[in-house]
């Protein structure tokens, strides 16, 4: 009974991770990818941003002490908290994209067996699936993600997401971008979605990679105009320790 | 799940293309941008070449590469976002025209901040904004000349302050990229000449057009198309509660009518971002409010519907 009641008087506030190698980030930058500068906005100003909008937003609700990844699933499907649901999966996509980036000077990780066999398999090679990722990324012409997942049937594929999509359920991916011209293509797409809502269908999607596609990811260093290059960069950054760890092996 | 992946995968590869490009377009040149090279009081050098430049420079080069892979005729911009509003095969074509029309509008919609308040672009915003004390008083700088157009928007909106505060919270709510317009509509006279009644403002997302009346009708096609494909293999459709894309857009309020832009600004953080910071949001939307050039805008208003007019003109 004491801790029922004590978890019922529970408050929490969100703030940023501190990452492992996050003092010496600050001071050189990473290597190959962020000066000081470029990581200061990218991952301290930005994930600083993101928990304390978080932090209001949720403040004496069922979200205060929820992770983010929580409060973003279970508001994936509820158009009047979208706002919550974008921070929220913002904030846990933004931790993702930096708890895998290491220095690429020092790097000397390489994806497991298991892993890089799945690559091949897939994309023919790890330098096909970086040209993969740059190709496919176009899809995204505003702010967004990319992700290499792994779905239901433990296939390798690359997912777009617009905006502050997650890339956990279909239902908050964001995927479609609708607002150009409109076929076929997009609008089965669409009721696809709506169907899969309505039945229920489950998703058991699991990124193993992700990349920020968003400006404060790149803006400093490399120009608005220069994502494909710091999306190259990035692939030289990955810690593929981290990222084999989420590859689920029997 | 997979089936919709593969088919969003697969729509990847149009942007796929190679071929000789042609230098159609260029980056359109507007006199107090290219003079001073920096927007005074709204963006620095640098900022500036982030917000513009560079951004004109790559809807250009996409244009050049998709006339040159298509082989269609190059035309004015607006023209290729009017024709092409319903051809998904020239999503990228319409994507690049329709971006750089929404920029070059916004960028020909402001000028000098005419404002007593400076920013220091070397000083951005922290952490501790956010939890300030919102500003509540109701003094307006820059406010618009015109006394017709001031008329006009007092009644569409209610008052100025009303009109600010809509214009730049809709601006604020935009989460990613997109621009915020003010737009008036169309409306038939008894003579049927073309009137305009109201103004709105209104929100749009990446590379959508505020002209709304081009893309009218084509949900209703495509489910009108999807529906007999889909009788055709006899599949069982659900009746739901959650709208489909065509009921949405009908009741939303979007139809047939045509709107006119006469102002809008760029939300995206590829203008903010680098001068103002990932806290300064707001503070450049303030500051853009400053930057606006009132005398253009009221340069596009058109005729305002004069049912309307006589009945305010109290």
């Amino acid at each position: 009974m004491k801790t029922s009641a004590q978890n019922l008087g529970k408050r929490l506030i969100h703030t940023a991770p501190k990452l492992k190698l996050q003092d010496e980030f600050i001071k050189n930058g990473i290597n190959g990818l962020y000066s000081s500068q470029g990581f200061k906005l990218a991952w301290i100003d930005y994930q600083n941003y993101l928990t304390k909008n978080l932090t209001l937003l949720t403040n004496g609700t069922i979200d205060e002490t929820r992770y983010p990844f929580s409060i973003a699933i279970a508001n994936a499907k509820d158009s009047s908290k979208q706002n919550i649901f974008n921070i929220a999966s913002q904030t846990h996509n933004n931790h993702f994209f930096f708890q895998q980036l290491i220095s690429s000077q020092e790097n000397n990780t390489s994806p497991s067996r298991e892993l890089n066999s799945r690559i091949i398999s897939k994309f023919g090679s790890l330098d096909s699936l970086v040209d993969q990722f740059v190709l496919e990324s176009k899809e995204i012409i505003g702010q967004g993600w990319i992700f290499l997942i792994e779905n239901e049937s433990k296939n390798l594929e690359i997912l777009t997401l617009n905006n502050s999509g997650t890339p956990y359920n279909f239902s908050g991916n964001h995927s479609l971008d609708l607002n150009g011209p409109i076929g076929l293509t997009e609008l089965e797409a669409w009721e696809s979605i709506k169907e899969s809502t309505l039945t229920k269908a489950q998703d058991w999607t699991l990124p193993l990679l992700g990349i920020s596609l968003w400006d404060h990811s790149f803006i400093t260093d490399y120009g608005v105009d220069g994502r494909d290059e710091y999306i190259k960069d990035v692939f030289k950054n990955i810690n593929w320790d981290v990222v084999n760890k989420r590859l689920y092996v029997q | 799940m997979m089936s919709l992946r593969t088919r969003l995968l697969a729509g990847a590869r149009r942007y796929q293309s190679t071929g000789p490009v042609v230098q159609v377009y260029k980056t359109p040149s507007i006199s107090y941008i290219d003079e001073n090279q920096k927007i005074p009081g709204l963006l620095s050098e640098k900022g500036l070449e982030n917000a513009w430049y560079k951004r004109a420079e790559l809807y250009c080069e996409g244009l050049n590469h998709e006339i040159a892979r298509s082989g269609l005729a190059p035309h004015d911009i607006d023209v290729l976002v009017k024709e092409y509003a319903k051809s998904p095969s020239k999503l990228n074509l319409f994507n690049n025209a329709s971006l750089l029309s929404n920029l070059e509008f916004a960028f020909r919609s402001i000028g000098e901040v005419r404002s007593s308040k400076t920013i220091d672009f070397n000083r951005k915003l922290d952490e501790s904004s956010i939890l300030q004390t919102p500003n509540l008083s109701q003094k307006i700088e820059n406010l618009p000349t015109d006394d017709e157009f001031v008329k006009w928007i007092n009644s569409s909106f209610g008052s100025m302050l009303e009109f600010k505060t809509l214009l730049l919270n809709s601006a604020s709510a935009i989460n990613g990229d997109g621009f915020t317009w003010v737009v008036a509509k169309k409306t038939k006279s008894n003579d049927q000449k073309d009137e305009y009644d109201d103004l709105f403002i209104m929100n749009t997302y990446n590379a959508g057009t505020p002209n709304n009346s081009i893309k009218f009708g084509q949900i209703t096609e495509l489910t009108k198309k999807l529906q007999e494909l889909k009788n055709e293999h006899d599949i069982h459709t659900t009746t739901s509660s959650i709208l489909s894309l065509q009921e949405a857009r009908e009741s939303s309020g979007y139809g047939d009518f045509e709107l006119k832009p006469i102002l809008a600004l760029d939300v995206s953080p590829k203008v903010w971002l680098y001068d103002y910071g990932v806290f300064g949001k707001n503070q450049y939307l303030e500051q853009v409010w400053n930057a606006i050039d009132w005398d253009i805008v009221q340069r596009r208003l058109p005729t305002r519907s004069s049912r309307i007019s006589d009945a305010l003109n109290y």
